[in-house]
């Protein structure tokens, strides 16, 4: 059995997911852009931003996703079952 | 002068002390006459009368004078002497042998000789006559012997000497010397046929003689005996009479009328028999000498003056003993006219018994009787004593005077009295006599009736108690219908009683059941309210929440089944308590802190969710609003009309924030359920929370309040 979810707790931790993810896909994308930079397109400096541009996008949209999922199954919650 | 004087009184008086005496003499003689004649000639008639025969003589007249002269000139000097002290004493001093003659005339004095006159007629009339008592044993009557037969020694004398004389032995009356008659006659010659009747005769007279004197003699001594004890009735107080006498003379007048009689057949046969052997002798057949005959007749003589001596002896005690048998038979008499009262008086008494036997209530008839006997008598005595006395008295007075007549009349004044006397006695005799006589048929009528009325009664009373039976069944069966009637009403009304006590008890037992389940119900609430309102202190909120199964089953359990409230309210709690349970107060408000800091981040986000930046702004807002200090307004408190469209997602938190710390759940869920958007979505787990634990809360409320009006029920 699974522990109770707690609505006011649980977008908490979507704000904290989100950050850890954005950090993750932009980290990603940097390096993402970096390799093809690197590999395609001669260390040109776009494609980094690019990569960048596109995981911060990525945990943008996720985030925003998220919190308004919470919000929606908050809407709609029950009482919580043991 | 003087001395002349003197005699002169003195022969007055000798001449009346004289005359007294003589007179005396007479009445003495007159009055023993007369008691004679009353006593039925009991007394031997009176000697006669001596006259004097002294004849007077020529020479003895001057000697007879002056024999005269000297006794009278004595006499006087006697007289004197008596009766003047001091001359007496002078003659004495000088003839000291007169003393002794005038001590004796002191006592024949007139006066002595008066009273001892009246005296002796008092006791003349008192008693009638008085014997002297003879006391001590009376002598033993002597044996008498007739003269004996002189035939046998006549014919003796013939046979053996012819020529003897004949010697015949005369027994004196007394028998004690004998006398010898010698005859010196030659006796003749006697037939022998003659002599043997003669000799049977004479033997049978001197029998008959001897038994008829030694009857006459028996009967004197049983008459003295008899008449000894009459005596002694005489002279003994009733009281102090031996009850064994009376029984004793009756015994003896028995025995003495026996000997009478015997003793005057005897005699008679005696005198027939000499008079039969007189006639023998004196007959010419009888051929005897002279000589014997004489002496047969002086034999006979003998015999017949014995047997008259004894016969004449007893007539005198006869007489003598007739004052004691008429006495004795008035005793009797008023012995059996005092029984014959008593008898009347009470007839159911028993006189031969020896002790009276007397009920108290007849004691007192007895008493009043008796009273009045002993008053009669008391009064027929004091009367006797005075009249007598005083008719004696004026009788002995008038005697002195002169003339027996007064005490003639006296003495038929007595007669009369006695007579009177006895005429009421018999009169009382015959009134009681006739009152016993009226009494009996008084008592047999009485009898008769009281008879009659009881068979008439007993027929009256068998109808009346036929009637009051029935009148009593009646009445019974009422009084028992009435009391049965009673009794079943009471039965009834304790049968009601009862049942009622028992419904009562029956009530009051589940009543005290329902107390008791009231009170268990009762805890079981408590237990489920206090599962509910507080949690376990040191432990996470999150922790908190555990199930109320058993609060519920064991409410469920102490509530009676068919108690529809419990069961209602049971089944109306959430399901959620029942399963996962609820969370206590202590958590919610816990929780609440969170939703209220989490609910401000969300403000500006709509339920449907908003862009992030939205949401970024969102809890920038938060960051920058500052909290109020006062939470709720004073109007809002004061419950006046405000519009709650319009709060804002603060306001509504603030609100709530203020009735949770105050322990309002209720409210505080009201402001929360005010939110909008995004806090609405926030705020709906901890307000479906809140509302499952005021369900919960109201459901063991609810049971707590009906548990709680349960047992004031029965309190």
């Amino acid at each position: 059995m699974s522990s109770p979810v707690y609505t006011e707790e649980e977008l908490g931790k979507k704000w904290d997911k989100c950050v850890s993810d954005t950090v993750i896909k932009f980290g990603g994308g940097i390096v993402l852009g970096s390799l093809f930079s690197l590999l395609f397109f001669k260390r040109k400096g776009w494609p980094i931003l690019m990569g960048g541009g596109f995981g911060i996008g990525m945990a943008y949209s996720n985030c925003e996703n998220d919190l308004n999922a919470t919000i929606r199954s908050g809407a709609s919650s029950r009482p919580i079952s043991q | 002068m003087f001395m002349v004087k003197v005699i002169g009184r003195l022969l007055n008086r000798w001449t009346t002390w004289k005359i007294l005496n003589s007179k005396q003499q007479l009445v003495k003689a007159h009055i023993s006459a007369r008691s004679r004649q009353y006593s039925n000639g009991i007394c031997p008639p009176g000697k006669p009368h001596k006259r004097s025969e002294d004849g007077g003589g020529g020479a003895g007249g001057k000697l007879k004078w002056a024999s005269a002269v000297l006794a009278l000139a004595g006499g006087g000097t006697l007289v004197y002497a008596h009766f003047n002290p001091e001359f007496r004493k002078t003659v004495t001093s000088l003839v000291p042998a007169l003393n002794p003659i005038l001590d004796a005339m002191d006592q024949y004095s007139p006066s002595t000789l008066y009273s001892n006159t009246k005296q002796s007629l008092l006791d003349k009339f008192a008693h009638e006559e008085a014997r002297p008592v003879k006391k001590g044993q009376i002598p033993e009557p002597k044996e008498y012997k007739a003269p004996p037969p002189i035939i046998p020694h006549l014919e003796k004398d013939v046979k053996k000497h012819e020529d003897a004389y004949n010697e015949i032995r005369v027994k004196a009356e007394t028998g004690v010397s004998d006398e010898f008659d010698i005859a010196g006659e030659p006796k003749p010659q006697l037939s022998p046929r003659n002599t043997t009747a003669l000799a049977e005769l004479e033997a049978k007279i001197c029998h008959s003689a001897e038994e008829a004197v030694n009857a006459y003699h028996k009967a004197v001594h049983v008459l003295l005996s008899y008449n000894q004890d009459i005596e002694y009735m005489l002279d003994e107080a009733v009281n102090q009479v031996e009850p064994e006498i009376w029984e004793k003379i009756r015994l003896k007048t028995r025995h003495k009328n026996e000997c009478l009689k015997r003793a005057q057949e005897k005699a008679d046969e005696a005198s027939r028999d000499v008079n039969r052997l007189k006639e023998l002798i004196a007959s010419p057949d009888f051929d005897a000498p002279e000589n014997t005959k004489s002496i047969i007749r002086n034999n006979i003589s003998k015999v017949q003056d014995d047997i008259n001596t004894a016969k004449k002896e007893l007539e005198i005690e006869l007489q003598h003993g007739s004052v004691t048998e008429k006495y004795w038979d008035k005793v009797e008499v008023a012995r059996k006219n005092f029984s014959n009262e008593l008898e009347i008086l009470f007839p159911d008494i028993d006189i031969s018994q020896k002790r009276l036997i007397i009920r108290e209530s007849e004691l007192d008839l007895f008493i009043l009787h008796i009273y009045a006997h002993v008053l009669f008598h008391q009064k027929e005595l004091a009367k006797i004593e005075t009249v007598l006395q005083s008719r004696v008295d004026i009788a002995v007075e008038q005697a002195k005077k002169g003339g027996l007549e007064p005490l003639t009349v006296a003495q038929i004044c007595e007669a009369v009295e006695q007579e009177r006397r006895r005429l009421t006695a018999c009169f009382q005799q015959q009134l009681l006599r006739l009152k016993k006589d009226s009494e009996t048929a008084y008592r047999e009528k009485l009898k008769r009736q009281a008879q009659l009325f009881n068979e008439n009664s007993q027929v009256a009373i068998r109808a009346r108690e036929i009637d009051i039976e029935k009148i009593l069944t009646r009445k019974f069966d009422e009084l028992l219908e009435e009391e049965r009637c009673r009794f079943k009403y009471q039965l009834a009304t304790m049968m009601g009683r009862l049942k009622g006590l028992d419904q009562a008890i029956k009530i009051r037992n589940d009543a005290d059941a329902s107390s008791k389940q009231a009170q268990v119900l009762w805890a079981a609430c408590q237990s489920l309210l206090r599962a509910v309102r507080s949690g376990c202190p040191g432990i996470p909120w999150k922790d908190q929440i555990r199930p109320l199964k058993p609060e519920i089953q064991g409410v469920v359990n102490a509530a009676s089944p068919t108690d529809e409230l419990v069961t209602a309210v049971i089944s109306g709690l959430p399901k959620e308590a029942r399963e996962r349970g609820v969370f206590p107060e202590d958590a919610l408000r816990e929780r609440f802190l969170k939703v209220e800091k989490v609910a401000r981040t969300v403000d500006l986000v709509p339920a449907g969710g908003a862009s992030l930046p939205v949401h970024i702004l969102s809890y920038i807002q938060s960051l920058m609003l500052i909290k109020s200090s006062n939470l709720i307004p004073q109007a809002e408190i004061n419950d006046e009309q405000i519009d709650f469209s319009n709060l804002t997602t603060h306001e509504v938190l603030q609100r709530a924030r203020y009735w949770l710390d105050r322990g309002d759940f209720a409210q505080a869920l009201k402001y929360m359920n005010l939110l909008k958007g995004a806090p609405r979505c926030i705020a709906r787990q901890w307000m479906n929370e809140t509302r499952i634990l005021l369900e919960t809360q109201q459901a063991a409320n609810t049971l707590m309040a009906h548990a709680a009006s349960s047992g004031l029920m029965y309190l």
